[in-house]
């Protein structure tokens, strides 16, 4: 047993190798991480560019928002609920917006979350509300958009908008009726 | 006289280790589902889905909307919803586990089975259990929740008794509409 | 044991080629020591022989055994069972009767749609789900690895229940239903009272583990046969 010049003779023999694990295991483990993460984004996209009451986001040119929300009467809604009616400003600015259905979220407490509702309220496929982004054009639109919620639901609110080109990023423009 | 504590350290160690694989839980324990268990007439809250089972019924025939099927049929009705979300939420499992087999509730009619569920909003509704011709199930569990793939989410489970129900001659299913807890 | 017959013999002799016999001949003890320099000899020459031989010597030993049963060819399949129509044939999944078999130009409802150089056939089948749990019909399904028609580019399009016209129903454990199982077949394969063999092949439930999870009916096994008339029926069923 040669206990000899160094405490850990085998250790510094192999230093260089010893070195390149402590470096490359860690590196190893956060790339495959970062890379297979990516392919857990939730189909609606689970990165949010987020504005403020009153402010807009832009993502990729086209500017969502400023949104205004209200509370209003219906008597199609049935009892322990009450609808939402959200306004949602889209300028694509010259590009062609395929925009999936906008959902409305709770900003706080359970983070509950709706679905645009024109069809349960009744309200008629071919209303002259714009509540899905147009097909054609590349003006700029409002969407009126109604959700049925919880009674209990107060706001504020957020509205997630997303379209494809976009994701795994969506616009979250924030409401308080 | 080590040699007999090494014999014995060892046979310990072999025999603690048969314990410990005994103790070990089954493969798939760390996929398990959430299970919530109730009865008829109480509400059960999973992670994402409520439901309260509202009433049972037999019958020899069934109806919904212009359908119609004989058959030995049991009928839940029952009223659901969800907690969180609505825009995935479904009632994708709806399955009753009666004698040693599985059964999904029936697709043939419109149903409750893989209707939306709202947050918070709850519906009411039947879902309806083809069952084979000669079974007379005593002791049913219901089991419902989003998806029949029950690994890692909440599962309700609902134990029905079945065996004093009397099967009517033809019992039409509920209409699905919204409702209240 | 190497030991000499002799009592006499002084020394124990250890059985190697090497060691000297024990001396003091005799009959016995000659044998013995033939014997033992004769498995000494056979020694020497295997030493001889280079190893990586002993490999193909080997095989060639088993390939000269194997002849005298035959050789190493696959046994020919035995023929499949062959069954009549209407006949009840019982695997793990279902009990499945095969009643008749159609040729449509077109069958609306039937979850199938034929292009113009096309035609349907679509086979009645009576099934019973003899298994514990639910299972589904659908083109995803287990159904199409199921059955085979004799047709060459037959397609399979879809499953439907005959009473209620439900596409890609679910068959539930222990409730008898009848099915038409649609294929689409090029226009012209098949008229009218021409024979079409249905190969009904058995599969086994297969439980996920690694990277797969659940249970699932795989690996399908060619287990009987069914000659069907085909009739013709030019509108819709």
């Amino acid at each position: 047993m040669n206990r000899g010049r160094g405490r850990w003779p085998h250790w510094r023999r192999n230093g260089v190798a010893l070195a390149a694990l402590v470096v490359l295991v860690p590196t190893t483990w956060l790339t495959i991480t970062t890379n297979e993460s990516e392919s857990f984004s939730s189909p609606l996209g689970d990165d949010p560019v987020t504005a403020e009451v009153g402010d807009s986001v832009t993502m990729n040119g086209i500017e969502v928002g400023p949104g205004t929300a209200r509370f209003v009467e219906e008597d199609a809604a049935p009892p322990g609920s009450r609808v939402v009616v959200v306004e949602l400003p889209v300028d694509p600015n010259g590009d062609e917006v395929r925009c999936m259905s906008p959902r409305l979220r709770e900003a706080d407490g359970r983070g509950r979350e709706w679905v645009e509702s024109s069809y349960e309220l009744g309200y008629g496929l071919f209303g002259d509300r714009v509540t899905g982004c147009p097909v054609e054009g590349t003006a700029p639109f409002t969407l009126v958009l109604s959700y049925l919620v919880a009674a209990d639901a107060t706001g504020p609110f957020h509205v997630d908008m997303t379209w494809s080109e976009a994701l795994p990023r969506f616009a979250r423009v924030t409401v308080a009726p | 006289m080590s040699r007999r504590i090494s014999w014995l350290a060892g046979i310990a160690l072999v025999v603690a280790a048969w314990f410990v694989a005994f103790a070990t839980p089954a493969e798939d324990a760390r996929e398990a589902p959430f299970v919530v268990r109730a009865e008829v007439g109480q509400k059960a809250e999973g992670r994402d889905i409520a439901a309260r089972v509202d009433g049972l019924r037999r019958a020899d025939a069934v109806t919904a909307a212009r359908w119609r099927a004989e058959g030995n049929w049991l009928i839940v009705d029952l009223t659901v919803s969800s907690r969180v979300t609505t825009s995935g939420a479904f009632l994708g499992n709806a399955t009753l586990h009666a004698d040693g087999r599985a059964y999904y509730a029936s697709e043939r009619p419109t149903s409750l089975h893989r209707q939306r569920l709202y947050a918070d909003l709850p519906r009411s509704g039947s879902i309806a259990f083809e069952l084979p011709p000669d079974l007379t199930p005593g002791i049913a569990t219901l089991r419902l929740g989003g998806s029949t793939d029950e690994r890692l989410d909440s599962v309700l489970e609902i134990t029905l008794d079945v065996g004093g129900i009397a099967p009517g001659a033809e019992e039409e299913l509920r209409t699905t509409q919204w409702s209240t807890w | 044991m190497g030991t000499s017959e002799q009592p006499a013999a002084t020394s124990v002799a250890a059985p190697s080629g090497t060691a000297p016999s024990p001396a003091g001949g005799g009959a016995a003890a000659e044998a013995t020591s033939a014997r033992r320099s004769r498995l000494s000899r056979l020694r020497a020459a295997g030493d001889r022989v280079p190893t990586k031989w002993f490999a193909g010597i080997g095989t060639a030993a088993f390939l000269v055994a194997t002849a005298a049963f035959g050789g190493l060819n696959a046994v020919a399949a035995p023929a499949l069972p062959v069954l009549a129509a209407g006949e009840t044939h019982t695997n793990e999944l279902y009990a499945l009767a095969v009643e008749k078999g159609f040729l449509f130009d077109e069958l609306p409802g039937s979850g199938a749609y034929p292009a113009d150089d096309e035609q349907i056939v679509a086979l009645r089948v009576r099934f019973e789900n003899v298994w514990t749990a639910p299972e589904s019909t659908g083109t995803l399904s287990s159904m199409p690895k199921m059955f085979a028609l004799s047709v060459p580019d037959a397609t399979f399009a879809s499953t439907v229940r005959i009473d209620d016209e439900t596409l890609s129903p679910w068959l539930q454990p222990g409730v008898p239903a009848v099915l038409a199982l649609v294929w689409t077949v090029p226009r012209g394969a098949l008229t009218d009272g021409d024979e079409v063999i249905v190969t009904i092949s058995d599969l086994s439930l297969h439980t996920g583990s690694f990277v797969a999870s659940g249970r699932w009916w795989t690996d399908p096994q060619e287990a009987a046969t069914v000659a069907l008339p085909i009739e013709y029926l030019a509108g819709a069923e």
